[in-house]
C-alpha cells in the first residue's frame, strides 16, 4: 500500500480510480511509444532467419549474434557517419539556441520598426514546411559552393528549428518579470550582459525543451542529407543507414543494429537536456 | 541644499493619455519624501521617470543640480527597491548585492568589504551563500535595500516595497526602513498606496490624484489643514466625514437635522468636514445632532461607530465617530454628539479647495 501510495498525485483514497486511470493511459501510451524501439533492438541481435521466424521473440542460444554489429562497426564507415550526425545536431542546436533565445528576447523586450513583421516570419516558418523550398535550397547550395558540406545541414537545420524556437522563447521571455531587467538597467549592467547573464540563466528549462524539440527531428532527418550532403565524407547515420537496405535484398542484421546504435547517442543527449528540463529557477526572484 | 528638482514634469504616454499633467516638486538633501494615493493615480509612473525606467515627456528633472531627463538609469546614481524585490534567482544574496558594484569596475576587496558591512548592518550575514528562492518574504526585502545600500546612491526609490509583506512584518520593516534611512542620510523617495505608512515615514508627503500632487506637506500639516477633500478623505482612519452643504447667513446647513452656526464671506454649496476622532458625544441639549446608530466596529482601545444622521424620515447623511476605549451602545438607538468649530474643515464645492 505504502508503495502504491507514492505512486498517487495525491494521498487521499478518493483520488484512486482517477489516478489508476491515469496511469493506464499513460502506461498503454509507454508501450506503444517502445514498442517499435524494443522490437529493433531485440532484432538486431538475432540471426536474420530467427528475424523473420518469431520477430517478437527474444534472442535465445541458438539465434543471438552480434554479425550485424560487426558488419556495422568493422565493414562500414559508422564512426565517420555518427561523427557527421554529432557534429551536425550539435551544431545545430546550439546555434538555434542561441540564435533563438537572442532574436526572442529582442522580439519581446525592445519595441522597434518592423518588430510585428519579423515576429509574423517566425510564424510563418512555423506553418511552412522547410521541406517545400527544397530546390531553391539545393540550388542556393550549389551557387554557395556547400553542396557536399556538413554546413550545408547545419544552415538549414537552424533554418528548420529556429521559427518554433523563437515562439516557445518568446513566451517564456514574457514570463520574466520585467522588473528584473530593470532592476539590472539601475544595476548599470549593459543590454548584452543583461542578456547574457540575468536572462539566459533563467531560460535553461525552456531551452532544454526546445533543445529536445529541435534535434531529435534532425538526428532522424534523412532528406536534407541525401540532397545536400549524399558524399561519402559527409554521410550522417540516418543516411549511411541506408547502404544496407537494398533494391532486392536487404541486410536486416545491419540495418537494426546501425538503428540500435543510432539510439544511444540522442538518448545521451536527451538526458542530459531532461535534467534541465527541471522548473523552478525563477522561483524566489519576485514576491 | 535641494537634492532633487522635479520641475513641471509630465508624462504623455504615445497612445495621447496624459498619465501625469504637471508636478513640481523640490526635495532637500536627506529627506524622506513619499509618493502617495489610489492606485492609477501615477504614483509609480512618477517614480518610474525620476529613475529613468520611464522617460519624461515634458518638463525638467534635476539632481544634485544635473539635468537627468536624458541619462540612463545608470547613470542617474540612483538606487530602486521593486515591489516584487526583483532579486536576480540564479545568484547568491552575495552577488546580488555585489552585482552592481562589480558592473561599475570596483575592486574585489572593496566590494567585499562594502556587501560585508551592508549585511551586517541588515542582518544578512548568515544568508550570504543563499539563493532568493530559500529565503523567507521578510529576508528577501532586506536583501533588496541590501543591494541598494551597497551602491551608496544619491537617491533612493522605493516603489511599494512592503506590500508583499504581512501586516506584522509590514510594520517591522517600515520602522527598519526609517530608522536605516536616518542613519544613511540619503535622499529617499517611496511610494505607497497605504496611508499609515506614508504617515508614519514621511518628512513631507505627496499626495497625488489623478497625476496631480493635490497637496505637498508634512505628515501633520496634511492631517491638520487638508488642501482639498480628496486629501481630506484619503488621509486619516477611518476617513474624515464629508457631507454637502450650504453656507448661508444662519451658518452652515448641512441637511434639515443639522445646521452650525458661523459667520463666513463665502456662500454657497460648500463640503463640510470633520474627523471621526473629533465628534464628541454630548447631551440633548447640548448636541449639535443626533445619530442613529446602524454598526459598531470593536477594536478595543477604540470603538467606531457608524450611523446617519437621524432624520424624521431616515435618509439622513452617514457618518462615523471615533471613540476611544470600548462602547457598547445598542444598535438602532440614537447618541447625541457636538461637532467643535475648531475641527471643522470647509470647502469650496466648486474649486474643490480649502476656505
Amino acid at each position: 500500500m505504502k508503495l502504491f501510495s507514492r505512486f498517487m498525485p495525491s494521498s487521499g483514497m478518493r483520488q484512486v480510480p482517477k489516478s489508476v486511470t491515469i496511469h493506464a493511459v499513460l502506461l498503454a501510451y509507454t508501450v506503444i511509444a517502445l514498442f517499435p524501439i524494443i522490437v529493433v533492438v531485440i532484432n538486431s541481435f538475432k540471426e536474420r532467419r530467427a528475424i523473420f521466424r518469431d520477430p517478437l521473440g527474444l534472442p535465445d542460444s541458438s539465434s543471438f549474434t552480434l554479425v550485424g554489429f560487426e558488419q556495422v562497426l568493422l565493414r562500414s564507415d559508422f564512426g565517420l557517419y555518427s561523427w557527421n550526425s554529432l557534429v551536425v545536431t550539435i551544431l545545430a542546436v546550439g546555434l538555434v539556441l542561441l540564435l533563438g533565445a537572442m532574436a526572442a528576447w529582442a522580439l519581446t523586450e525592445y519595441k522597434f520598426k518592423g518588430n510585428l513583421l519579423i515576429t509574423f516570419l517566425f510564424a510563418m516558418g512555423i506553418m511552412i514546411p522547410i521541406r517545400l523550398g527544397t530546390v531553391s535550397i539545393l540550388s542556393l547550395m550549389v551557387n554557395l559552393n556547400l553542396v557536399n558540406t556538413l554546413t550545408a545541414l547545419v544552415l538549414v537545420y537552424i533554418a528548420q528549428g529556429l521559427p518554433l524556437a523563437v515562439y516557445i522563447l518568446s513566451e517564456f521571455v514574457r514570463t520574466i518579470p520585467k522588473e528584473l531587467t530593470e532592476a539590472a538597467r539601475c544595476d548599470s549592467v549593459s543590454e548584452y550582459k543583461i542578456f547574457f547573464c540575468v536572462i539566459l540563466p533563467l531560460l535553461k528549462p525552456a531551452m532544454a525543451t526546445v533543445a529536445v524539440f529541435t534535434m531529435i527531428p534532425i538526428w532522424n532527418d534523412l532528406w536534407f542529407p541525401l540532397i545536400l550532403a549524399p558524399g561519402e565524407e559527409t554521410r550522417t547515420i540516418t543516411l549511411g543507414v541506408q547502404q544496407f537496405v537494398g533494391q532486392y535484398v536487404t541486410d536486416w542484421n545491419s540495418v537494426l543494429s546501425a538503428l540500435t546504435l543510432a539510439i544511444v547517442p540522442v538518448l545521451i543527449l536527451y538526458t542530459i537536456f531532461s535534467r534541465q528540463l527541471i522548473r523552478g529557477l525563477t522561483s524566489g526572484a519576485v514576491k | 541644499m535641494t537634492d532633487v528638482i522635479l520641475e513641471k514634469v509630465g508624462k504623455t504616454y504615445p497612445n495621447g493619455f496624459h498619465a501625469i499633467p504637471s508636478v513640481d516638486l523640490s526635495i532637500e538633501e536627506g529627506e524622506f519624501i513619499v509618493l502617495v494615493g489610489p492606485s492609477g493615480c501615477g504614483k509609480s509612473t512618477l517614480l518610474r521617470m525620476v529613475a529613468g525606467l520611464e522617460s519624461i515627456s515634458t518638463g525638467e528633472l534635476r539632481i544634485r543640480g544635473e539635468r537627468m531627463n536624458d541619462k540612463e538609469p545608470a547613470d542617474r546614481d540612483i538606487a530602486m527597491v521593486f515591489q516584487n524585490y526583483a532579486l536576480y534567482p540564479h545568484m547568491t544574496v552575495y552577488n546580488n548585492m555585489a552585482y552592481g558594484l562589480k558592473n561599475r569596475g570596483m575592486a574585489k576587496e572593496l566590494i567585499a568589504e562594502k556587501v560585508t558591512d551592508v549585511a551586517t548592518m541588515l542582518g544578512l550575514t548568515e544568508l550570504l551563500q543563499r539563493k532568493p528562492r530559500q529565503l523567507s518574504g521578510g529576508q528577501r526585502q532586506r536583501v533588496a535595500m541590501g543591494r541598494a545600500m551597497v551602491r551608496d546612491p544619491k537617491v533612493f526609490l522605493f516603489d511599494e516595497p512592503l506590500s508583499n509583506l504581512d501586516a506584522k512584518l509590514r510594520v517591522q520593516m517600515r520602522v527598519e526602513i526609517r530608522q536605516l534611512q536616518r542613519k544613511l542620510g540619503t535622499t529617499t523617495l517611496y511610494v505607497t498606496h497605504d496611508q499609515v505608512e506614508a504617515m508614519t515615514l514621511a518628512d513631507r508627503l505627496v499626495v497625488l490624484n489623478k497625476g496631480k500632487a493635490e497637496q505637498i506637506g508634512t505628515p501633520m500639516d496634511l492631517y491638520n489643514k487638508p488642501a482639498t477633500p480628496f486629501v481630506a478623505a484619503f488621509i486619516g482612519s477611518p476617513s474624515m466625514n464629508l457631507l454637502g452643504a450650504n453656507l448661508t447667513e444662519q451658518g452652515i446647513k448641512v441637511s434639515d437635522a443639522l445646521t452650525l452656526p458661523l459667520s463666513h464671506r463665502h456662500r454657497g454649496s460648500i463640503v463640510w468636514g470633520i474627523r471621526p476622532e473629533h465628534l464628541a458625544v454630548s447631551d440633548e441639549q447640548n448636541a449639535d445632532f443626533a445619530l442613529r446608530i446602524q454598526a459598531v466596529e470593536s477594536l478595543g482601545a477604540e470603538t467606531l461607530i457608524h450611523g446617519k444622521i437621524d432624520t424624521a424620515s431616515g435618509d439622513g447623511e452617514p457618518m462615523v465617530v471615533r471613540l476611544s476605549g470600548p462602547h457598547l451602545p445598542d444598535i438602532n438607538s440614537v447618541m447625541w454628539l457636538t461637532a467643535p468649530a475648531q475641527h471643522w474643515h470647509l470647502f469650496d464645492a466648486m474649486t474643490q479647495q480649502r476656505l
